[in-house]
């Protein structure tokens, strides 16, 4: 592996640790403030200050070093949690984000000083002391702990943990500790602090004190361990532990404090467990020996995958090997072997390779089965088996893909933060659904568009403080981000409880910016729909956070791009809500099979409203050319598909074809007239740009089951092109 | 009799600055640690401070507050102090 490579996993792993450090900065602030929150910020931003260091990047490294020091005394409860300081932790984790990217992308460090100092300032003024030596910088990739401890059979289980204390204060040259409490008094736990507890900023005694503000007391240390200076190596752990827990503690409780730390930290408990052995980790220690270990499950939940270019093996934790040490007398489990994180990381070029292939797969097996209906072998086992196997691998492909949208959404408190301080609106952030999973490809397309979205939300959306006052609302605005899974397609919502849409504002804006004429009859949802419009902007002021009328169309594009759609639910006075629905993926996709003349196309099942055989009656005529069919008393236009995409032969009368009812974004319903409908049934998207160039109307190509290349209309274009462009063609 | 000053912040990584200090030390008669200014003190520190104890003549502590509750913690009061403290 090249040190590029290597590069580009620290930049990944900084993603991940900030959005980490974010999760838990977020938490603190909606007041979950316990250790393992600030344990988890102070981990994200170690992490990055170790890699900063072994990568060389000074600037990151300096800044990290404060912060991960403020954090430190945060941990240590030598400096107050306070909402000050939360918003500064807050807006040092944004500084950090810039770091991080000045130097994944070579430019030039963020302006930090005045940040530093006030973190500085916060320390000193909670009194907090300052290292004085630096930390060390630790080696990008640690080696993988090697779990597990050594057996404890040797010892005599039956020994009482009375005489074993004795025992080892003998060994340790140390007057006999405080005598373990009565059993009626409380319960015993062991521990022992390996050097993986250590590691990466840990520390033990901070596990202590959690168990000792659970009432524990410690009774014995084993310190016999502990070498003499010459041989002494700081990164080693030799302390182990005897504490008394008080009765009414339940055992969970202990080792809940405990699990973080898994076999780093193993705890024994009862009155005669032994405490675990000594561990001294060698760099070249042997590989612990095989054992008959059971098959680790693969997870369920496919892990999230963020890889990056290089593939690598994320370290794997040995199956534990020894037994824990057993509590013999009273039954009590040995200390569980915590679940080592199973995932791997895996180059995204290999996982669309799998994803290409699979496509490739059903295709194959589409013309297996094709190729067995002309032979007349019709509905036989085996095809059956063999299209539910290629439909689960396709599932599971897609499975590997699939990210969790709470990547996209952990972005969004940075947005509102940077707009609380340049529009003075301070906006509450609720979100739902963020482990809903949706493609890598889809997720990366759609941070743009959200971000649009939000800032327009928080700008023209919701009021400021003092006019929310004046009206009976919070003078805080909510902001409500969900996610959720409906019928083979995403939605996400995006809602304010801000002034909403003033239609008539909007009318107006459209007239004066010649978008539509001042006697247009519009709809209340064309009237919403006119802010999609290309150089639509209706802010009063133009704002660098949103008003130059580039947003709205850009988003609605962008959906539009991912196979989605965008729609507007607004009520005056209540609030917005911006509805997109998004395909779960890009690969691939419904749709129903037509023939147009000479031509064999796919119209997407997500555009599809209905489709029928019109009588002669139902086709009304308007103007020279055009056709007008009467859906249960509503008009809507009919675009002849082999007219816009000149195949020969097509069917001319619509009484004669069929007519597929479309909705599309732009134009409203249409009908679209084909010579009539084969088959629907899933089908693998081929884009048209990577292997011609894109086509008006053409939203890519597909293999159909005889081999032959159809290619998929997208249903917009083709429908915006073909009726005249402006709004308000639907007429009741 | 030589004196070593902890820093505020006693951990691993001052454990690790301190431990060539510590050894260079030796030989020298006991130890005289000052651990006044002792804030933070981690479980690498209190190693560092036990194996000085065991090592050659020994070592004298002059304890913070701080280390004196980390040491009730770890139940190291009899072995890091001379019996005034603890």
């Amino acid at each position: 592996m090249t040190p590029e490579e290597i590069q580009g996993i620290f930049f990944v792993e900084c993603e991940e640790s900030l959005a980490a450090a974010e999760q838990g900065l977020a938490a603190c602030k909606a007041g979950t403030q316990d250790a393992d929150t600030i344990n988890a910020v102070f981990r994200g931003v170690h992490s990055i200050k170790g890699g900063a260091g072994a990568f060389g990047f000074g600037a990151l490294q300096a800044y990290t070093h404060t912060f991960e020091t403020l954090l430190s005394d945060v941990r240590e409860n030598l400096v107050p949690i306070t909402p000050t300081l939360i918003d500064l932790l807050l807006r040092a984790l944004d500084v950090l984000a810039d770091h991080v990217t000045a130097a994944r992308e070579g430019g030039s460090p963020p302006e930090d000083a005045a940040l530093i100092a006030e973190m500085e300032a916060s320390m000193a003024n909670a009194g907090g002391g300052h290292a004085a030596p630096p930390a060390p910088v630790a080696a990008a990739p640690e080696p993988a702990p090697t779990a597990s401890y050594a057996s404890s059979d040797d010892e005599d289980e039956l020994t009482s943990d009375f005489d074993l204390d004795n025992l080892l204060n003998d060994l340790a040259g140390a007057p006999p500790a405080e005598m373990p409490a009565d059993e009626s008094d409380g319960w015993e736990v062991h521990i022992r602090a390996h050097a993986g507890a250590m590691r990466n900023g840990g520390e033990p005694l901070l596990l202590l004190r959690e168990l000792q503000a659970l009432g524990a007391r410690c009774t014995n240390c084993d310190f016999g361990a502990v070498p003499s200076l010459d041989d002494l190596d700081t990164h080693q752990g030799y302390l182990g532990w005897t504490f008394t827990v008080p009765s009414d503690v339940s055992e969970n409780a202990v080792r809940d404090i405990f699990d973080f730390v898994g076999d780093d930290c193993p705890i024994a408990i009862g009155p005669s467990a032994t405490m675990p052995a000594l561990q001294i980790d060698t760099p070249m220690a042997a590989p612990p020996p095989p054992a008959p270990a059971p098959l680790a499950p693969v997870a369920e939940t496919p892990a999230p995958i963020v890889a990056a270019a290089p593939a690598v093996t994320a370290p794997v934790a040995p199956a534990p090997v020894a037994e824990a040490p057993v509590a013999a007398a009273n039954g009590s489990a040995p200390p569980a072997a915590p679940s080592p994180g199973q995932s791997i990381r895996i180059d995204l070029v290999k996982l669309d390779r799998l994803i290409d292939t699979v496509g490739e797969l059903v295709i194959a097996q589409a013309m297996l089965a094709q190729r067995l209906q002309n032979e007349n072998v019709q509905s036989t086992e085996e095809l059956t088996l063999l299209e539910s196997l290629t439909r689960d691998i396709q599932e599971s492909a897609m499975s590997i893909r699939a990210q969790p949208i709470g990547s996209v959404f952990s972005r969004v408190p940075r947005i509102l933060r940077e707009l609380a301080s340049s529009t003075g609106k301070h906006v509450n952030l609720q979100v739902f659904g963020e482990t809903t999973e949706l493609d890598k490809t889809v997720i990366e397309r759609l941070g743009e568009p959200l971000t649009h979205l939000i800032r327009n939300a928080v700008d023209h959306g919701i009021e400021k403080p003092e006019d929310r006052l004046a009206i009976g609302k919070s003078p805080e605005g909510t902001l409500t981000l969900s996610a959720e899974h409906r019928s083979g397609r995403i939605l996400i919502k995006i809602s304010d409880d801000g002034a909403g849409i003033n239609r008539a504002k909007v009318f107006a804006k459209a007239v004066e910016k010649g978008i539509i004429s001042p006697d247009a009859q519009l709809s209340k949802e064309e009237i919403d729909n006119l802010i999609f419009a290309a150089g639509f902007s209706t802010a009063a002021t133009i704002t660098n956070v949103s008003g130059r009328g580039v947003g709205m169309d850009v988003v609605r594009s962008n959906v539009k791009d991912l196979g989605g759609r965008i729609t507007i639910e607004t009520e005056e006075g209540k609030g917005t809500t911006f509805i997109l629905t998004l395909p779960l993926t890009l690969a691939i996709s419904d749709g129903m099979i037509v023939k147009v003349g000479d031509q064999t196309l796919v119209v997407p099942l997500t555009h599809v409203v209905e489709s029928l055989r019109p009588e002669p009656k139902d086709v009304q005529g308007l103007g020279a050319n055009r056709q007008m069919l009467n859906v249960r008393g509503r008009f809507i236009p009919v675009v002849s598909v082999g007219a816009s995409v000149g195949a020969k032969g097509a069917v001319g009368n619509p009484s004669q074809g069929v007519l597929i009812v479309v909705d599309t974004e732009s134009a409203g319903q249409a009908a679209l007239l084909v010579d009539n409908i084969w088959d629907q049934r899933q089908f693998v998207i081929k884009s048209l740009d990577t292997h011609y160039r894109s086509v008006d109307g053409v939203a890519g190509a597909t293999i159909l089951g005889d081999g032959r290349v159809a290619l998929i209309l997208n249903v917009d274009t083709l429908v915006a092109s073909a009726v005249a462009p402006g709004y308000g063609l639907e007429a009741a | 009799m030589r004196t070593i000053q902890l820093p505020p912040r006693c951990d691993r990584a001052a454990a690790e600055a301190l431990l060539p200090e510590f050894q260079a030390a030796l030989g020298a008669g006991a130890l005289s640690i000052d651990a006044s200014e002792a804030k933070q003190i981690g479980q690498a520190m209190l190693q560092l401070l036990v194996s000085a104890r065991r090592t050659g003549d020994g070592a004298h502590i002059n304890p913070s507050p701080a280390l004196i509750e980390a040491a009730r913690l770890t139940g190291l009061e009899a072995a890091l102090f001379d019996g005034s403290v603890a």
